[in-house]
């Protein structure tokens, strides 16, 4: 499902750079156990080579089978890391180290064994040794499927790794936005007030206190929740900070029958909500509206949070969409045609609220994360000025269902 | 008898505000709480028309924050009168509290309780004696230290501005920021003036000059960014107004009493 594609290069290298230490240890040693196992049944099965004894055909296959395969890692990593292709750099490694290490190998083994006549002399006994040329070849193939195979089974590792990683990070990250504190202290401290003046209106803000922070534990132990759970939380969520706002909040949840029980990731509306209170409603002297909405098509599930507050005004949004915000997730995508609206609402200017990295926008930042993590590019996000009035927001969300049995 | 201590309390939700207010009456009973605010603007308001000794500013407020509401004050309050004692009360706020703390501004944490009222009731009763200069001097040192931990905090994070983009019809005007000798807030504009041209740009003064080079840019009224290199002169008039000439253009800037000393003589 997703289409998140890693920069492949860079996990190539990060796999040859993986193999330097232990892993390179280890495979020299498997390669030794495969040489050995060669050189038990060259010796056994192959008498014009067996006959020179086990010794001969060890020291053989272990030359020609290890050079060739300390060559091929070599110039495998070298032709990656010199940009000619992570395929090409394969193919030339496989293809050189077998001819050069064979003829190293042979060396070597000659060398050894005492066999050699001439400094140069290669061949000594060409006849014979042929024979373990060849299955030296055999076992360095064998030997590269092998290390490919690794690779790729590291490079899959490493992939889904990363992106458990990222949807953890994205997770935590709105969960962490959940706990605001200053929304809490704000609640407790209107609570404070209440209990003294108005006992049953502390009892009520209590219980959807308690509401919200169940639901909100809830959610933290999942990635997906039906909309109608979703909006449960909203629902508490607002009706606590109505508490404080008084007649300056007013919101409707219009949620159709059909939508309730379409699965959405966990808290996906709560930032874009509390983004149109925070940064639209309260900044209002008047105040204003917030709307959640929602509608199915055949495909596609439209989420719509809207607000009457100060909000932002074209020039706004065209300005974010021409500007980057300077987060890395921002440049990451800035390429991307989609990344227009990747905004926020327009910078806090009071103090307690300054943008800083890694904050500014961050609701929407984190919230096209946890998208792009769960719907890869079927999903939606969308800003435009509010149809209820000139000056709010309008928040558009479009994620794919799959269409009922 | 001497004349009881007014204050006004200044906070959008009513609840707190409400609940303030009791806390004051019982804790403090000879207290004249003579306004209360449900936002910045209203504040700004409250306080000059009551002249109040003490305000009681919740920092997060739709129209003026309460900083906001302190730096109009500083700037604005005449130099005869005294202005009132700024007490800042707020929620759960690391950035804002440690502000406090480095400008030597007495604040509230939300929820109120009688315990830090008393020291806070305390606190205040040392500070109301003093005279009008000596106030204004060290409520506009105050103002200034809070907008200094402001910058201080943001610095780093925010990429400088290099090209000004401003709108005129169909053309996009792209002014080099080094250009620009003055920034000048409007309404929810900005003038930009250079030595050629005249612009408008929507955007907020403040989260403007979070991008500006600080060597250069400097605030010197909490509508006005100057840019040094085109500042001729300071001038004092006889009212003990401070504005600023400009080369190569025709405007005199004002520089308010939390910047002034940006223009002393060396």
């Amino acid at each position: 499902m997703s289409s998140y594609t890693p920069d492949s290069t860079a996990e190539l290298q990060t796999t040859a750079s993986d193999m330097n230490r232990g892993s390179l240890l280890k495979i020299m040693m498997q390669n030794f156990v495969f040489c050995t196992l060669v050189a038990v049944l060259l010796w056994q099965f192959v008498p014009s080579v067996g006959q020179y004894g086990f010794f001969n055909c060890f020291v053989h296959a272990q030359a020609i089978g290890n050079t060739i395969a300390l060559m091929a890692i070599g110039l495998t990593r070298w032709g990656i890391s010199a940009g000619i292709g992570d395929n090409l750099a394969k193919v030339l490694g496989i293809l050189v180290s077998t001819v050069l290490g064979t003829l190293i190998g042979l060396w070597l083994a000659g060398t050894v064994l005492g066999l050699r006549t001439g400094p140069l002399d290669f061949f000594y006994d060409a006849d014979e040794y042929i024979v373990t040329a060849i299955t030296a070849v055999l076992a360095s193939l064998a030997f590269n499927w092998h290390l490919n195979r690794r690779e790729k089974l590291t490079r899959l590792e490493l992939r889904a790794t990363r992106q458990q990683h990222r949807a953890d990070r994205a997770h935590h990250a709105m969960l962490r936005a959940q706990l605001d504190p200053h929304m809490f202290f704000n609640t407790l401290a209107n609570l404070r007030a209440l209990i003294n003046t108005d006992t049953e209106q502390a009892i009520a803000m209590l219980d959807r206190l308690d509401g919200f922070m169940r639901q909100s534990l809830k959610a933290s132990r999942s990635t997906h929740h039906t909309l109608q759970e979703e909006t449960a939380v909203l629902d508490d969520y607002l009706s606590l900070l109505q508490i404080r706002l008084q007649d300056r909040l007013q919101y409707k949840i219009d949620i159709p029958a059909t939508c309730r029980n379409v699965q959405i990731p966990t808290l996906l509306l709560q930032p874009l909500v509390e983004n149109a209170v925070r940064h639209g409603i309260e900044p209002n002297v008047e105040g204003g509206l917030v709307s959640i909405s929602a509608q199915l098509t055949q495909n596609a599930l439209n989420l719509v949070v809207e607000d009457t507050g100060v909000g932002m005004d074209t020039s706004v949004i065209a300005r974010i969409n021409n500007t980057t915000v300077n987060t890395s997730f921002n440049k990451n995508r800035a390429s991307k045609p989609n990344t227009a609206d990747q905004a926020q609402y327009p910078p806090q200017h009071s103090p307690q609220r300054l943008p800083q990295r890694g904050d500014s926008g961050f609701g929407l930042e984190n919230l096209r994360e946890r998208l792009h993590l769960a719907y890869g590019t079927d999903a939606q996000l969308h800003i435009t000025p509010s149809t209820m009035n000139n000056t709010g927001t309008r928040v558009e969300i479009t994620i794919p269902v799959k269409p009922p049995a | 008898m001497p004349d009881p201590i007014t204050a006004v309390i200044a906070d959008d939700e009513p609840l707190l505000r409400e609940a303030l207010v009791r806390e004051l009456q019982s804790l403090w009973p000879e207290l004249n709480i003579v306004a209360t605010a449900t936002n910045g603007l209203a504040a700004i308001d409250a306080l000059i028309r009551h002249q109040p000794d003490i305000a009681f500013l919740d920092i997060q407020m739709p129209g003026a924050t309460g900083i906001e509401v302190a730096e109009n004050i500083a700037d604005e309050w005449p130099d005869d009168t005294k202005p009132p004692l700024i007490v800042f009360v707020t929620a759960f706020d690391q950035y804002a509290v440690d502000a406090f703390k480095t400008a030597a501004i007495d604040y509230l944490l939300k929820p109120v309780n009688s315990e830090r009222l008393q020291a806070t009731k305390t606190r205040i009763e040392d500070r109301l004696g003093g005279g009008a200069s000596d106030t204004i001097t060290r409520l506009s040192h105050q103002v200034r230290q809070l907008l200094e931990v402001e910058v201080a905090q943001t610095d780093e994070s925010i990429e400088p501005l290099r090209i000004i983009r401003a709108g005129a019809g169909d053309t996009v005007k792209m002014i080099p920021v080094e250009q620009v000798a003055l920034f000048e807030s409007a309404d929810k504009y900005i003038s930009v003036y250079t030595t050629e041209t005249e612009a408008l740009i929507r955007e907020s003064l403040r989260s403007l000059l979070l991008r500006l080079d600080r060597e250069k840019f400097v605030q010197i009224h909490r509508g006005a960014v100057v840019n040094l290199n085109y500042v001729e002169a300071a001038v004092k008039d006889d009212t003990g107004k401070l504005t600023l000439r400009l080369r190569g253009i025709d405007k005199t800037p004002t520089v308010s009493r939390v910047y002034r000393h940006l223009f002393q003589a060396m």
